[in-house]
């Protein structure tokens, strides 16, 4: 089984997926700034500077944070945008069997990315949160 | 009116699977209820939300006695779906505002976001229950308080007293204090009309319950704590002292790793009591439980690990074997966020154990009460580091001196907490009331 974790703070651990064997795949894309390590390949995409230091800014303010939601330098946005531009997430989302939004900010690129999949005529599964992905890796085995 | 097996409608939306806090005083409830000869019917949601959305327990479930009667109602709940390929494009785009606009569904039938929508339904499956099988007593717990309302219905239906299990507060802050809506809001006249019907009123501890007398004087009568208490599941809580203790202390946490756990004072603490007493600098840290309520926040167990090499992050543990897991500890670390109506149900658990516990919390928790007279317990002063790193050594020098005797007196001392000693005397009150027995 492959699984596209859209992670953009890199929440992924081994214990995340107890479900998978060793012959499973997991990919997870992420913000650059991530540390490898075994049994999960890391595709790391670039950081926007000034989307991530108008997200601190907004972030001590809930009107300031609200209105960013709506902008286009949403981190959801932002991070969809690289993920978008990245060939070799769109590689590895079109051999996925399972889509897995980690956080808030991986929501977006999960969504549109299961979209465009649906478009081209496939049935992609795509879920939010690892409880939830725990319980599709069974469903799907 | 039934008087040789009374019918009880027990309604929580947070049942096993559900892996939630609350849901260990719901199971000990409906089984305290079956075994003192009470038909029960549990009102809840599907399992599958749960295992799906917060991540479920299925060994709990299994803990559920053998006689209560689960009704599921088939709930739409948009908030728990975790399939992406049915969100609209707002929920993936702004999931906040989404939220927000979702909760108009809400707010219109019950002052409850999130779950004020279920109000009709519930409603409706109270008055289904009960033409079937007439209930002589509801209770609801919550939150969500919407859990409320089927005892209500009956009461004002069917004339069906009615308890209202407080496991937290609706219109209290239990951390920071801070009323959160007014007594003349929507909630605070909702949770007046619910309280006077009530026949009883249940909290956790004393300091919920003074706060609501205070709020609503009329209920001073009718409410009651009933402490969250300990229950034994299939391995006994009251561990023996462990044998490699001299190769190297095991202090542990059980619990939800939340952001309102000092999780960084304590682990400021750690390093400097490791960096100053022999016997902490060779002790372990095990934390097991979910990180975050959603169990997403998996990057708190990688942060953790790189934080102190003597610390680790072991994930979650069944509730029904989890006598094991505190077999494994030399020493207990009793975490909690600051808040005086602060108990929470780990501490009469661990209590249990008879294991030292450091208990890295504000002294003026209410958890503070419950182990003020334990033998086995070393408070910090403060959420300071360096008050917290004296705690942890002084609980290191209890782990290593303490006794198989000392840990059997804890143990017995904690007894006083045993669950059904909780519960027992509200059951009998409850009985009498159903049954119409003269009171002895």
């Amino acid at each position: 089984m492959r699984v596209v974790v859209f992670s953009p703070a890199d929440t992924f651990t081994e214990s995340t997926l107890p479900g998978l064997s060793s012959d499973d795949r997991v990919v997870v894309v992420c913000w650059a700034g991530s540390t490898e390590r075994e049994g999960v390949t890391i595709v790391q995409l670039r950081r926007n500077k000034l989307a991530d230091s108008l997200a601190r800014t907004a972030g001590r303010n809930v009107l300031l944070r609200t209105l960013l939601r709506v902008s286009p330098l949403d981190p959801g946005v932002v991070f969809w945008r690289a993920v978008r531009g990245c060939e070799a997430v769109l590689r590895e989302v079109g051999e996925a069997d399972l889509l897995v939004a980690a956080e808030r900010d991986g929501g977006y690129a999960t969504w549109k990315t299961m979209r465009r999949l649906a478009r081209s005529g496939r049935r992609q599964a795509a879920v939010s949160g690892y409880p939830a992905a725990r319980a599709a890796v069974e469903r799907l085995r | 009116m039934t008087v040789t097996r009374p019918h009880l409608l027990y309604t929580a939306w947070g049942f096993p699977p559900s892996r939630a806090g609350g849901v260990y005083r719901a199971v000990a409830t409906v089984n305290a209820f079956a075994r003192s000869g009470w038909d029960v019917t549990v009102l809840t949601v599907p399992r599958e939300l749960f295992v799906s959305s917060t991540g479920g327990d299925l060994l709990l479930e299994q803990r559920v006695d053998s006689s209560v009667r689960v009704e599921r109602l088939a709930v739409s709940t948009p908030a728990f779906e975790s399939d992406i390929t049915v969100w609209p494009r707002l929920r993936a785009r702004a999931p906040e505002l989404w939220t927000a606009w979702d909760w108009r569904h809400d707010l219109r039938r019950f002052p409850e976001p999130a779950y004020g929508r279920f109000r009709p339904e519930l409603e409706r499956a109270a008055l289904n229950i009960h033409s079937q099988s007439p209930v002589d007593l509801a209770i609801g717990t919550a939150n969500p308080n919407v859990d409320f309302i089927p005892g209500w219905t009956l009461h004002r239906s069917a004339g069906v007293p009615y308890v209202m299990d407080y496991r937290d507060a609706w219109r209290l802050d239990v951390f920071s204090g801070r009323t959160l809506l007014a007594s003349g809001s929507r909630a605070g006249r909702w949770e007046r009309t619910l309280q006077r019907g009530a026949a009883e009123v249940w909290f956790v501890n004393e300091a919920i319950r003074s706060w609501h007398v205070d709020a609503h004087p009329g209920i001073s009568e009718r409410a009651h704590v009933v402490a969250n208490g300990y229950e034994q599941y299939d391995v006994p809580l009251a561990v023996p002292v462990r044998a490699e203790r001299d190769k190297g202390l095991v202090f542990g946490y059980i619990g939800t790793v939340t952001d309102r756990v000092p999780l960084n004072a304590l682990l400021e603490g750690w390093r400097r009591a490791r960096a100053r007493d022999p016997r902490m600098r060779s002790a372990t840290l095990v934390i097991h439980g979910y990180a975050g309520h959603f169990g997403t926040s998996a990057a708190v167990a990688r942060e953790l690990a790189l934080s102190d090499p003597g610390v680790r992050f072991e994930g979650p543990v069944s509730k029904s074997t989890i006598g094991k897991v505190y077999a494994g500890f030399d020493a207990l670390v009793l975490l909690l966020g600051t808040g005086r109506y602060v108990t929470s149900g780990k501490v009469y658990e661990y209590a249990a154990t008879g294991i030292p516990i450091a208990a890295i919390h504000d002294p003026s928790n209410a958890a503070s009460e419950v182990l003020a007279a334990s033998p086995a317990r070393v408070a910090t002063r403060s959420l300071m580091p360096d008050d917290i790193s004296d705690a942890l050594v002084e609980t290191a020098a209890l782990a290593c001196s303490q006794t198989p005797a000392d840990r059997a007196r804890a143990q017995h001392w904690a007894g006083q907490y045993e669950r059904s000693r909780q519960l027992n005397p509200r059951i009998d009150a409850l009985t009498r009331l159903v049954t119409r027995e003269p009171l002895s």
